[in-house]
């Protein structure tokens, strides 16, 4: 945007001789209240009396001069050399007055400290020769643990120091302190065991500095070896302390750890060590269950075990092994300490893989059955977590998932992997004894968690039929999410292809989600479609079994193979939306039915009259009233299906013409043969219904043909309708009587119409 | 000349068509090829090589075919030592390397069939294997376990370093959860990036330097087959849905698209599941193959379909662009009187009598065979070969290297006689300029 230009700017350029003086008339204004007054007023000025000029009889000085208290004033001094002098300075004063010493310790020892992280390491060298061979030597009993603490605040800081420098003195410091004083260690045993883990973690120093690691070890070793005195001298210890000791020997033994990865002779060490890992599983997460500390430090100790295994004898391997595996099982499941199991359990799995068989044959053996049993733990645990944890199980599924991976097919692990399949069936949902439907945690689990679950499924070498009933339950379910829902058949899809699913089981399955996934509300109830319910999902879904289907091979004769399961699903009388879901399938099938027997297409013209006249008589025939599905009527929506086989198929018409033939006559005669009494139709609802079929089969022009060769058949029909409204057998109300005789009189009216026509 | 080539995992030949014109050219007879396992190789010889899928699932082997570009009868059979997936060769075709449904990947050498290296890589089969483009010393294999690894052909054939080595390849993606389908890879040297499609439905970008992963597009279908634009400006991945997807790369995303925001657009053609993609070079044409068993030919800056080939029944599952050169298009136009030749079938094992590969210091002829990339990866026996029909003079390959070697000639003393009409042009410009002023 263009600024609007200043008003004033053109005023300004008046000439300067005519400036324009403005004098400001009137009060001042008071000076603020809170103004400062900076007016000084004094006689005289003092100034404090000069180090130099001032008197120091009777002062302990050292050579140079200076008290003790200028030359601690001196040690913060900026420049590093002043600051050497001195401390040389209060070496050589102490020297002379010992006193001076016993008096100031705390001032000294306060101010001193701070010199521990001094960046100079001449300042830091000399600091370390005072304290050693001046000030702790003459104060042995003077320094207490209020004055340790003082210390090894600053040792503490130091350790954790950037500067490599600096840290690597501060263990030397901490070394010297540990020596003079042994109780100071075990005050901080914890802390300082911890520095020296993170200091030995440390890569950069260790290929850095190795040289002066050796000190740090050095302390080390004085620490360790007074932790052994300790121990012997008082055996004898209430529960408390064992924890602490506890806590301790975790710190050493990770200490060891450590070590190990540098050095290789420590098997000294390894039966020591495994022994007390061993100890510490096979207790530790027992007895201590609510010490989440306790958790905390056996985690820490964990993701050495590998590297251990791999080092230790074969004899302490078994034990190890077996004590890990005893704890793993034993392990709370939404613990830290699990999430550490599981990671183990994970490389120690992925190394077996590696090296394959080429370990000792024994030893294979011994690890082998560990290897089953960690797995066989894992669906446990997936169900133990529930919904609760799904990050665990996140975890879990990853480590199932990489397992199914890198197992080859027909290997020890292989074969347990398959395995596996029975136990993780109750993870998706399993069939009580008493016939109710048990959900497991895999359908409340997130969407990610889902797919991870299902990319499982794809490498086992075979799915078995069980599994896959588990699945159909889950697909079943009225909670599962579309997206999800579609991933399983696609998953499946991948698992036929590749010859893990045998066809019978998957046409099955596919032909079992078609006619029993349940859509809710059902269109007929429901007087408007609604958005929310899962209509599209049906669609999408019975689309993604149509594909899988046409990928099987020659769609007539997966008809064949299917058409019986399909025609048992048919009678059971499923809801009209998978009753026309099935028949679409049909029709994607083989719309021709070549490959039918006679007694096959009887079958289906039964079913396919029955299905008819239900929806003829169950739907309202007002055009207002009825229901629409994106624009089609549902009546015309659900019989398209049919009209659209009756034209491909030119034997199924007949047939059916001739049952409903017989259905005006006679009632019972379309329901399958156990349940007879429920339907009960009285005789205007069925003519109703029947004409309502023949008008909607003769508004299909495509169909002419085909009906027009039946002709014999709807005349009859159209017959024995007629003589059944002229009978007065049957109580039909005088007015209903002239309804249904005027529409058969229209009907048969078009009728003949077409009869001339086609003729 | 660009030629079209398709195969099917029924039995329905090889179909092959121009690509510009749309002309039919040879059927190569019984072929049922492997997803990704139908290639061209070029250089030395040129012929077409399928890998065949086994006849029933118990089968434990199945063999590697040749077809000579002019006959359609099967040339060469070769029986390797289990059923191969994936073929693919290096641009001077010197090479074939196949990847095994038990994980291991064979390398073997054109020329004498040799089977030069044979290594486990992985656990599951090897799905899809492809050559980092710059200097094909990298190759990349994608395998059903969902991993991918990155392994260097000079680092595998050099011993010491082998036994160094705690792991052998140089890189191992394992963030796929589900079989990789499909790799490509990129140009850039040192910057280059991958891109691997996988049936857990998501491609995924990783830079071929730095060895991490620099984009997850998760896509609303499983991928099977993707290619890249020339420019790496966008990447085309085939769905099992039908749709051809176009999933950006250095292009802007687009934040209203409905698949997610680097999902730019989609070609969508009512077909079935695409199998396989390829790019001609200009990569103005895309050519997919799909379950329906049609070839379909885009054009990707119109976004429309230009061409549909019907091959057979059956699901094509391999297209590719194979690059004619004119001696071999002239070999075909008169093929009474010149047959290409082929090479020997791939053996079945590595040579342990040999030794694994000869390592003979061989003085090289200074203008090798096509330019001078060529002979950087050649066994010291084919070498060696080449110098003693060199030295005779009398076989094609020698006449061919003559060939070669006077075209070099001739290039340079154009090139000469070019700078010296430059050099006479200038000065007698500025001598014009001298005088006239």
């Amino acid at each position: 945007m263009v600024r609007a230009k200043p008003a004033s700017s053109k005023k300004q350029k008046r000439g300067v001789d005519f400036k324009k003086i403005r004098h400001k008339i009137g009060r001042k204004l008071p000076p603020p209240k809170n103004a400062t007054i900076v007016q000084i007023k004094s006689k005289a000025i003092v100034l404090p009396q000069q180090s130099i000029a001032s008197e120091k009889e009777g002062l302990a000085v050292n050579k140079k001069g200076l008290t003790l208290r200028e030359l601690l004033q001196q040690t913060s001094h900026h420049n590093a050399k002043i600051r050497r002098a001195a401390l040389f300075g209060i070496k050589d004063l102490i020297l002379k007055y010992p006193l001076e010493l016993k008096l100031h310790k705390h001032a000294i020892i306060e101010i001193l400290r701070v010199r521990i992280c001094d960046n100079d390491k001449m300042v830091r060298n000399t600091l370390y020769h005072l304290l050693k061979s001046v000030i702790f030597p003459s104060s042995k009993e003077d320094i207490t643990a209020p004055v340790i603490s003082l210390l090894m605040a600053y040792i503490f800081n130091a350790m954790t120091l950037m500067t490599v420098d600096i840290r690597l003195m501060a263990f030397k410091f901490f070394k010297l302190l540990a020596l003079n004083y042994p109780s100071s260690f075990m005050l901080y045993a914890e802390k300082v065991l911890d520095n020296y883990i993170d200091i030995l973690r440390n890569n950069q120093i260790y290929l850095v500095e190795k040289n002066k690691l050796i000190n740090v070890l050095a302390g080390l070793a004085h620490c360790l070896s007074l932790i052994a005195n300790k121990g012997q001298r008082d055996d004898r210890l209430n529960n408390q302390d064992d924890d602490k000791y506890i806590i301790l020997d975790i710190k050493i033994a990770e200490i060891c750890l450590c070590l190990t990865k540098w050095v290789n002779g420590i098997d000294f060490l390894s039966d020591k060590l495994v022994e007390f890992i061993e100890y510490l599983l096979l207790v530790g997460t027992n007895t201590w269950e609510k010490g989440t500390h306790m958790e905390n430090h056996i985690v820490s100790l964990l993701p050495f075990i590998p590297r251990l295994l791999s080092q230790i004898t074969a004899n302490g391997k078994t034990r190890l092994l077996e004590a890990f595996t005893c704890s793993f099982k034993e392990c709370r499941v939404d613990s830290r300490l699990f999430t550490a199991y599981l990671s183990v359990v994970e490389e120690l799995l992925l190394v077996t893989i590696n090296t394959g068989l080429q370990m000792h044959a024994s030893s294979y053996q011994d690890h082998l059955s560990h290897e089953i049993a960690w797995m066989r733990e894992l669906p446990r645990i997936l169900l133990h977590l529930s919904d609760e944890h799904p990050s665990n199980t996140m975890v879990v599924l990853k480590v199932l998932l990489r397992i199914g991976q890198c197992f080859v097919p027909n290997s020890p692990l292989g074969f347990e992997y398959d395995a596996l399949q029975f136990l993780l069936r109750e993870f998706y949902a399993i069939r009580s004894h008493s016939g109710s439907i048990n959900y497991g945690p895999f359908l409340k689990l997130p969407n990610d968690c889902k797919e991870l679950a299902l990319c499982c499924l794809c490498y086992f070498s075979w799915l078995t039929s069980d599994f896959l009933e588990s699945l159909a339950y889950c697909c079943l379910c009225n909670d599962m999410e579309p997206l999800i829902l579609l991933r399983i058949v696609e998953v499946l899809q991948t698992a036929y292809m590749s010859g893990r699913v045998p066809v019978s089981e998957y046409m099955s399955f596919l032909v079992t989600l078609v006619a029993r996934f349940r859509v809710s509300p059902e269109r007929f109830l429901a007087k408007i479609f609604e958005e929310d319910s899962n209509q599209k999902t049906f669609k999408s879904i019975t689309d993604a079994v149509f594909e899988c289907l046409d990928q099987i091979g020659d769609s007539c004769i997966v008809l064949k193979l299917l058409f019986k399961n399909m025609l048992n699903e048919m009678l059971l009388n499923p809801p009209m939306d998978n009753f026309r879901g099935m028949l679409r399938m049909i029709i994607a099938l083989d719309a021709r039915l070549t490959k039918l027997s006679d007694e096959d297409i009887g079958d289906l013209s039964k079913i396919l009259c029955r299905y008819m006249v239900d929806t003829a008589s169950s739907m309202s025939e007002d055009p207002d009233v009825a229901c629409r599905f994106s624009g089609i009527p549902t009546f015309d929506f659900c019989l398209k299906p049919c009209i659209v086989l009756l034209i491909a198929s030119g034997n199924v018409l007949p047939s059916v013409l001739k049952l409903l033939n017989q259905f005006i006559s006679e009632d019972c005669i379309l329901l399958p043969s156990e349940s007879d009494d429920k339907y009960g139709m009285d005789i205007s609802s069925r003519i109703n219904a029947v004409s309502r079929i023949l008008s909607f089969m003769f508004s299909h022009k495509r169909l002419h043909i085909n009906l027009s060769r039946n002709k014999a058949h709807i005349d009859h029909t159209l017959l024995i309708m007629h003589n059944l409204l002229d009978s007065n057998k049957h109580n039909i109300s005088y007015e209903e009587r002239g309804r249904l005789q005027s529409g058969l009189d229209k009907m048969k009216g078009s009728i003949c119409d077409l009869w001339i026509k086609n003729s | 000349m660009e030629v079209v080539i398709a195969s099917s995992a029924v039995d329905a030949g090889i179909g092959c068509w121009e690509l510009h014109s749309g002309a039919e050219r040879h059927q190569y007879r019984s072929c049922s090829s492997a997803p990704h396992g139908l290639l061209s190789v070029s250089g030395r010889f040129v012929f077409l090589a399928a890998s065949q899928l086994r006849d029933a699932p118990s089968a434990t082997s199945a063999p590697i075919f040749f077809w000579s570009w002019d006959k359609p009868q099967v040339e060469v059979r070769s029986f390797p030592a289990e059923p191969i997936g994936p073929l693919i060769s290096n641009a001077e075709g010197t090479y074939i390397i196949g990847g095994g449904s038990s994980g291991s990947i064979y390398l073997w050498e054109v020329f004498t069939g040799k089977l030069l290296k044979k290594w486990h890589a992985h656990y599951r089969s090897v799905n899809c294997l492809t050559l980092a483009k710059d200097d094909e010393s990298l190759l990349i294999s994608g395998s059903e376990d969902g991993s991918v690894k990155v392994w260097s052909l000079i680092m595998l054939f050099d011993d010491i370093a082998m036994a160094s080595a705690a792991n052998h390849y140089i890189y191992s993606f394992s963030e796929h959860s589900l079989g990789v389908t499909d790799i490509v890879s990129g140009h850039g040297l040192s910057n280059s990036i991958i891109i691997s499609s996988s049936q857990d439905r998501t491609c995924k970008v990783w830079s071929l330097s730095k060895g991490e992963l620099l984009r997850n597009i998760l896509f609303p279908s499983v991928i099977d087959a993707i290619a890249m634009d020339p420019g790496e400006h966008v990447f085309y991945a085939g769905g099992r849905d039908g749709k051809i997807y176009i999933a950006a790369l250095n292009a802007e995303g687009n934040p209203n698209s409905p698949y997610g925001v680097f999902i730019l657009d989609t070609l969508y053609d009512q077909s079935k599941g695409i199998t396989s993609l390829a790019l001609s070079k200009d990569g103005f044409s895309l050519v997919s193959g799909s379950e329906d068993g049609f070839v379909r030919i885009w054009n990707t800056i119109t976004k429309q379909f230009t061409r549909v080939f019907k091959h057979g029944k059956g699901p094509i599952n391999n297209v590719v662009i194979a690059r004619q050169s004119p001696l071999c298009s002239s070999a075909l136009a008169n093929k009474k009187h010149s047959t290409l030749p082929l090479p020997p079938p791939l053996s079945k094992y590595t040579d342990s009598a040999d030794g694994q590969v000869k390592t003979t210091a061989v003085t090289m002829v200074e203008s090798p065979l096509h330019g001078h990339q060529n002979t950087r990866f050649l066994s010291a026996d084919v070498m060696e070969k080449l110098i003693q029909e060199l030295q005779n003079r009398n076989t094609s390959s020698a006449a061919e290297m003559e060939l070669e070697k006077l075209r070099l000639q001739y290039a340079r003393s154009v090139h000469l006689i070019e700078q010296q009409k430059k050099l006479y042009e200038d000065m007698q410009s500025v001598y014009v300029s001298e005088l006239l002023d």
